[in-house]
């Protein structure tokens, strides 16, 4: 299915060719694709919003973005949690304009229009230049479409006819649940603002990249040899032959799991963290040593990066949030988590272990940006159109829900690029279905 | 910004030139890529630190984009030196301007931070030049300084960015 978009004839198949498995550069590139992605994905697809401890009580709030549009995220009144259009219905501006915060009410400062916490229109300033047949209850702000939370996570679709969010999650559910009860099953929250990376790219070389297990021996070699200094082993968790698994789990989802070939390079991170002799301490104050084994092989993360298509992984201790701004220019918000029910040394140990990799001055965060505006540098021009994505191709095992292949295998990617073609392709007598 | 006053109550007119130039040096051997150099102003109980959230009194209960000890610090210099850190491939180039220094008699750069004799802060614009591009910084160093055998020693140095909390994109450039 093709569609008309700034006058062009945008035909989203023709771009990744599922049979071959390469995708044209110009989904890097093209401001008529990235408009269609923003209508045809973000506006249609679950997408991530947030985590429930960002807004843990009544009143409180998040603004953030879902595409390119600005939304609240709030828990109303009621407890109901609301993703809505931060936009005002009479002449819209934005009604919030904190990063987050808590409010009885939301206030238009233009023309002083009221919302309450769920959005409703609750104040109308002079109000009687409008006759009996204007109607405050259809001029609430927009709610977007569904939201539904699955262990913490929040997600909206525009969709209001998509299936529930659990069908959506598909095989990626048990990899939540994993990572949701790493810390001896006490809650995860979030404990820290969240740190932001920004890079001029498309917002997909970020979800190719956390999907990538792959790029880690070179894009991150000198992360390697700073382990490889500390440890004197060569780091070869995610070589060649590596018994670890990439996966394509349904929906566009997918994980890097390398829970069987990481040995004790992740406890080695965490060795490496300021204080760790009295953080470790610490912790052997108040929890057993089975406990302290159990915790410590999370510490670093457990073990496997995951990805909710479009725009969520969950790498490390984190939430990684994929915000599209532009064709070519990306930000990415981490939501870092840890479990405050346990003692304060495991979450500074996990604090400590998180700066060492990802932060924009961290020893593997830069060097993935690096190659995003590597990537973006080497567009231009009209050679070489073609990224290659059928590395492991031959040797995919099919399993009932869940394909599977060596770790290095661009399998995930696939599995990107499927539902990506699957959603670009779709009818569009669906879009705009945001409820009113 | 933390509590410390303007004024340099009980700071000789020497010591404070002493530390001045020290400060000075420092900046001049980061803008001259003399790292290793740089690494041998610190204590071995020195931390360096890059809050993420503006105006935090301590690090241990925070995130932060860089909180190093000097452990950390050396592989910090080591990953960018050692040729295969692709974020500084090509090299940044550095120059910062500092303002006017201000010191105080202080045992504490920040809330149990090492312990130090005198906390000097200074104002500071920096720019990173790599690929053709200018990147511009500007912020607040606190430096936590002692007397060491060999002159003065830093046992801790904070860097707070006025855009801390914002997108940030390669900063593995050293502060």
């Amino acid at each position: 299915m093709t569609s008309i978009s700034e006058n062009r004839v945008v035909d989203p198949a023709a771009l990744v060719d599922t049979t071959l498995w390469r995708a044209h550069k110009s989904i890097f590139q093209d401001p008529a694709i990235f408009e269609l992605e923003m209508q045809r994905i973000f506006a249609r697809t679950w997408v991530y919003v947030g985590h429930v401890s960002e807004i843990p009580t009544r009143g409180d709030y998040l603004t953030s973005y879902i595409g390119l549009q600005p939304v609240i995220i709030a828990r109303d009144s009621k407890d109901e949690i609301r993703v809505m259009l931060n936009r005002c219905r009479h002449r819209g501006a934005t009604v919030c304009q904190a990063k987050s915060g808590n409010a009885n009410f939301f206030r238009c400062e233009y023309h002083g229009w009221t919302y309450g916490s769920d959005g409703a229109l609750v104040g109308v300033t002079y109000p009687d230049a409008y006759d009996a047949s204007f109607d405050r209850s259809r001029f609430g702000l927009v709610q977007w479409g569904r939201v539904e939370t699955y262990r913490g996570l929040i997600f909206a679709t525009g969709n209001v006819d998509a299936a529930p969010l659990e069908t959506h999650l598909a095989a990626a559910k048990e990899y939540i649940d994993i990572f949701m009860d790493q810390c001896l099953g006490k809650p995860l929250v979030a404990t820290s603002l969240p740190q932001q990376i920004e890079y001029r790219g498309n917002w997909k070389m970020q979800l190719e990249n956390g999907a990538d297990g792959y790029h880690a021996n070179f894009t991150h070699r000198s992360f390697m040899h700073i382990m490889q200094d500390h440890t004197g082993k060569e780091q070869t968790y995610l070589a060649g032959d590596s018994p670890a698994k990439a996966r394509a789990l349904g929906n566009g989802h997918a994980v890097l799991d390398q829970r069987t070939s990481r040995g004790d390079h992740y406890v080695n991170r965490v060795r490496l963290s300021p204080d760790f002799p009295d953080l470790l301490a610490q912790l052997q104050a108040e929890l057993s040593q089975e406990e302290i084994d159990r915790l410590l092989s999370t510490t670093a993360g457990t073990g496997f990066n995951l990805t909710i298509f479009p725009n969520l992984q969950i790498i490390g201790q984190h939430l990684r949030e994929i915000r599209p701004v532009a064709v070519d220019r990306t930000i990415v918000r981490y939501t870092f988590l840890s479990a405050p029910d346990l003692p304060q040394a495991l979450t500074r140990l996990r604090m400590r272990t998180h700066e060492l990799f990802y932060s924009a001055a961290a020893f593997g965060t830069p060097d993935d940006v690096e190659m995003f505006a590597r990537v973006s540098s080497a567009l231009p021009g009209a050679n070489g159109e073609w990224m290659l994505l059928s590395r492991g191709l031959g040797r995919e095992e099919n399993g009932a829900e869940v394909r599977s292949g060596h770790i290095s295998d661009e399998i995930t990617q696939r599995s990107e690029y499927e539902e990506w073609v699957r959603l670009m392709s779709a009818d569009t007598s669906l879009e705009g279905t945001v409820a009113k | 910004m933390s509590a410390h006053t303007v004024e340099s109550t009980g700071i000789s007119a020497d010591l404070r030139q002493e530390i001045e130039d020290f400060i000075l040096e420092e900046a001049t051997l980061l803008d001259g890529a003399e790292f290793e150099r740089w690494l041998q102003l610190f204590t071995e109980k020195a931390r360096y630190w890059v809050p993420l959230r503006r105006g935090v009194a301590a690090p241990d209960d925070e995130l932060n984009i860089v909180y190093d000890d000097f452990n950390r610090i050396r592989d910090r210099i080591n990953r960018i030196t050692g040729g295969d850190a692709h974020s500084q491939d090509p090299p940044s180039a550095t120059l910062r301007l500092l303002g006017r220094v201000r010191v105080t008699e202080s045992s504490s750069a920040w809330q149990n931070s090492p312990a130090s004799e005198w906390v000097a802060h200074a104002n500071f614009s920096l720019v990173e030049l790599r690929r053709d591009v200018q990147t511009h910084y500007v912020g607040t160093f606190t430096y936590g300084l002692v007397r060491g055998d060999d002159g003065l020693q830093l046992a801790a140095k904070r860097v707070d960015l006025l855009n801390s909390e914002s997108p940030l994109g390669n900063l593995t450039i050293i502060l």
